[in-house]
């Protein structure tokens, strides 16, 4: 039987039994996260299959006795907390399981232990991999026009790390060209295509709004992974009404969420989602881990970019941040709620505190990305569009552009140039 | 220097330039004994927690200040403030709320509504100096919370416990009354948490139970439609109801627990701004209430406690002010703020106290023993 999917990503891992007989040395509270990542392989990104694969090699690296002593403090505490006996599933994580963790008077101790545990056999991985020289990334950050964002706001977030700079002429200029080329400029997409086994995890392109689908006539070259919060709105509605079927007991919450994931989303779902499974997979994912992600535009942006961030390690983020509704009279904050059901009233935007929200958030996806090392050699950009101005975190020992003042060309041909090993 | 004391540092260094508040120490506090026997019959006290969590950077830091003017410049310079809380259960907001009761960890599921394991201070209360039932009253933010006037102890239990009310659920009723389809008018009003995705409330259940209670309360329906038709938010309308039992029965203890600030789960920074700014309003207005309210004045002490923080923007595994799951000092250290009747004016005190430190506290002030808590009685309260 094939273990491949037409799309080339293999339905199963390469050492499944090897593998669950690993998991099944380890300890108790270990099981349902590996267990559920097996279960889960198709739907990994390459990077987090690879991680998982140096995983277990370190692991099946240590000798029974060298791994019994790693995991002794771990089993330990199970045995304090009384794990034995625990009626959690051991093949996949559920509210239920976290729940039991949670409510033991040793989870902080619980929870170091693991981390330990995780630690030192990631250790042991990068021990055993070869030394890469780390790639060039670039995360972009684009606060549109339409957001008033003040200078002073914005400021305080970016002015102890990156350096301010000037944009010339207008600016939405630089990220068209960024995503569709110019005349003599290949476009990202082309740049990151051109390279042989390029994955579409390897650049996303993240919008609050529509701005990929409306502000070009040419669709973006391939491999791309395009996440549009107004495109989705047929797909966030439906998932909305069937989110809010979840019962108030644990053990009936796991069974909605479970149904979640297995639903067929395709009719509600944009063509080109429903052209990526383990994309549309991710958005599930998405919706069921981040309170705000089906509510507000940039709070999916910013809560999208940060997970592809962890599970995918792109090499470009690309993520623009759009406009909120004023919250309703007498419908307001009824978060989780469709506001256009329980109101008639029209939404009205809401740009201030839309540019309030965005600036904070712009600068979360900056510091999710700084959290690993894959970034120590990324290219930080943040750019509002109502100020022509922009802030850049360069990786140490980049040479940047003389001067503080870009015109939209200039500073594509900067960025081109540093993705693709020229700068 | 941990990182708990970090958080609080910044704190104490910014209240003692603002107002300058001098330090409490402990050996110009009366003795926990001294205090107990000398415990005034007449003391009234309100615990308010302060609304879902906020971090010292949207308040009690040089940037923050500017959302909590109440709170620093009316409440803080008559205060006794503490700049370390720190929370060390779970970071859920029905539990920890719950612990804050009972004076001990909590340890049961935060997303299903029942009563807390051990004895809560209204139990005590009540039990020791046999108060009648309208002497203690919890208001709440959600039905999550129905359960927390009193425990699954066999020695106290409900009849011991405090009075429950959900004014949403009361509101609902009201509604419901003039007709089901004004309900989906309010939602804002009847958002039950922002915690988890989805946990809606299930409103219009016990219709008969809500009536009762309305007509216990001495509600006027209309007067509450009405009234919820100018509030904008479910804390102005706890706040509401808080008022409202003040002036009807006047109790001796009473619990308020403020939820908007939880609304920072949706990710929209500018709303939990907003809800933090409303909380500050409202805890000076309640402030008020007590100093214009004869059954109060003189005779109150007044303690406002965030249930916990939020996660910092640099913790790992969080997502900044959104939630409290990192378990970080940024989640687990607050602070707490007390004025009224026996509090020294302008005082902050340096020494770390825990959430479950407030049930004994004011047990102390009652004159009566959490014997079951787990936390420590707060001297600087005498």
């Amino acid at each position: 039987m094939s273990t491949h999917k037409k799309s080339g990503h293999p339905e199963q891992p390469p050492q499944l039994d090897a593998w669950q007989n690993t998991i099944a040395r380890m300890p108790i509270t270990l099981r349902p996260t590996l267990n559920q990542q097996l279960a889960e392989w198709p739907t990994l990104f390459p990077f987090e299959q690879a991680r998982l694969a140096d995983f277990f090699s370190a692991a099946d690296s240590y000798s029974p006795a060298e791994l019994s002593s790693l995991m002794a403090g771990l089993r330990s505490l199970e045995a304090k907390m009384g794990i034995a006996d625990a009626s959690f599933s051991q093949n996949g994580e559920t509210l239920e399981f976290a729940s039991q963790i949670a409510r033991s008077a040793y989870y902080p101790q619980w929870r170091g232990e693991v981390q330990r545990v995780f630690n030192a056999i990631e250790a042991r991985a990068a021990g055993e991999q070869k030394q890469r020289l780390p790639q060039r990334r670039l995360v972009l950050l684009v606060l549109p026009r339409n957001l008033p964002v003040e200078r002073q706001t914005f400021s305080q977030y970016w002015q102890t790390s990156a350096s301010e700079f000037q944009l010339t002429g207008d600016c939405e200029q630089f990220l068209h060209a960024l995503m569709y080329g110019e005349a003599n400029a290949p476009s990202i997409p082309d740049l990151l295509g051109s390279q042989p086994g390029v994955d579409p995890s390897e650049l996303w392109f993240i919008d609050a709004e529509n701005w990929l689908s409306t502000s070009s006539s040419k669709t973006p070259a391939t491999p791309l992974s395009a996440l549009s919060f107004a495109e989705l709105k047929p797909f966030r509605d439906q998932f909305l009404a069937q989110l809010n079927t979840i019962p108030r007991d644990l053990s009936g919450a796991d069974q909605v969420v479970a149904s979640l994931r297995r639903t067929d989303w395709t009719p509600w779902c944009p063509a080109a989602l429903n052209s990526q499974p383990r994309l549309q997979r991710f958005v599930v994912d998405l919706f069921l881990s981040g309170n705000g992600a089906l509510i507000f535009s940039s709070a999916f942006a910013e809560w999208a970019a940060s997970e592809a961030i962890r599970r995918a390690r792109p090499r470009v983020v690309a993520v623009r941040f759009g406009m909120r509704s004023k919250p309703k009279p007498f419908t307001s904050i009824a978060i989780f709620e469709n506001q256009e059901k329980v109101s008639v009233l029209p939404d009205q935007a809401d740009p201030p505190n839309s540019a309030v929200d965005a600036a904070i958030l712009a600068r979360y996806v900056w510091l999710a990305a700084a959290r690993y090392p894959e970034y120590e050699q990324a290219l930080c950009l943040c750019i509002a569009e109502n100020l022509n101005a922009g802030w850049m975190i360069a990786p140490p020992g980049l040479l940047q552009p003389g001067g503080r003042v870009f015109s939209p060309a200039e500073l594509n041909s900067f960025v081109t140039r540093w993705i693709t090993n020229r700068a | 220097m941990n990182e708990h004391h970090r958080v609080s540092l910044s704190r104490r260094e910014f209240l003692r330039s603002t107002i300058g508040a001098t330090t409490a120490s402990l050996f110009s506090m009366r003795s926990y004994g001294a205090r107990a026997l000398s415990a005034n019959p007449r003391q009234k006290v309100v615990i308010v927690t302060f609304g879902g969590g906020a971090r010292d950077d949207e308040t009690f830091s040089v940037d923050g200040q500017q959302y909590i003017p109440h709170l620093l410049n009316t409440l803080a310079p008559q205060s006794c403030f503490f700049t370390q809380v720190i929370n060390r259960g779970i970071l859920g907001h029905y539990v920890a709320t719950a612990s804050i009761a009972t004076g001990a960890y909590e340890t049961f599921d935060n997303f299903v509504a029942q009563p807390p394991e051990h004895p809560t201070i209204f139990e005590y209360f009540r039990r020791d100096l046999r108060r009648p039932a309208e002497d203690a009253w919890v208001i709440a933010p959600g039905d999550l919370f129905a359960q927390m006037g009193s425990s699954r102890s066999r020695r106290y239990g409900p009849d011991a416990g405090a009075e429950v009310i959900l004014p949403k659920h009361l509101l609902a009723s009201v509604l419901g009354d003039a007709g089901g389809s004004q309900l989906d008018s309010y939602p804002e009003l009847l958002r039950d948490t922002y915690e988890m995705p989805a946990a809606a409330a299930t409103y219009g259940a016990d219709a008969e139970q809500m009536h009762q209670i309305i007509q216990r309360m001495k509600l006027d329906p209309a007067q509450l439609r009405a009234q919820a038709a100018t509030l904008a938010s479910p804390d102005e309308l706890s706040v509401y109801m808080a008022k409202h039992v003040m002036r009807t029965f006047a109790p001796s203890l009473l619990f308020l627990t403020l939820h908007d600030i939880d609304i920072a789960h949706s990710g929209a920074y500018s709303l939990y701004l907003e809800g933090i700014q409303r909380t500050d309003r409202l805890c000076a207005e309640l402030w008020s209430e007590i100093e214009s309210n004869p059954e109060y004045k003189g005779k109150t002490t007044l303690l406002i406690m965030p249930d916990f923080g939020r996660d910092g923007d640099s913790d790992p595994g969080g997502n900044g002010f959104q939630h409290h799951r990192t378990g970080s000092a940024s989640a687990r250290t607050t602070w707490m703020m007390a004025l009224g009747s026996g509090i020294r004016q302008k005082s902050i005190v340096h020494r770390p106290i825990e959430s479950i430190d407030l049930a004994p506290a004011v047990a102390g002030l009652f004159g009566v023993d959490a014997r079951q808590a787990q936390g420590k009685p707060i001297p600087e309260l005498g």
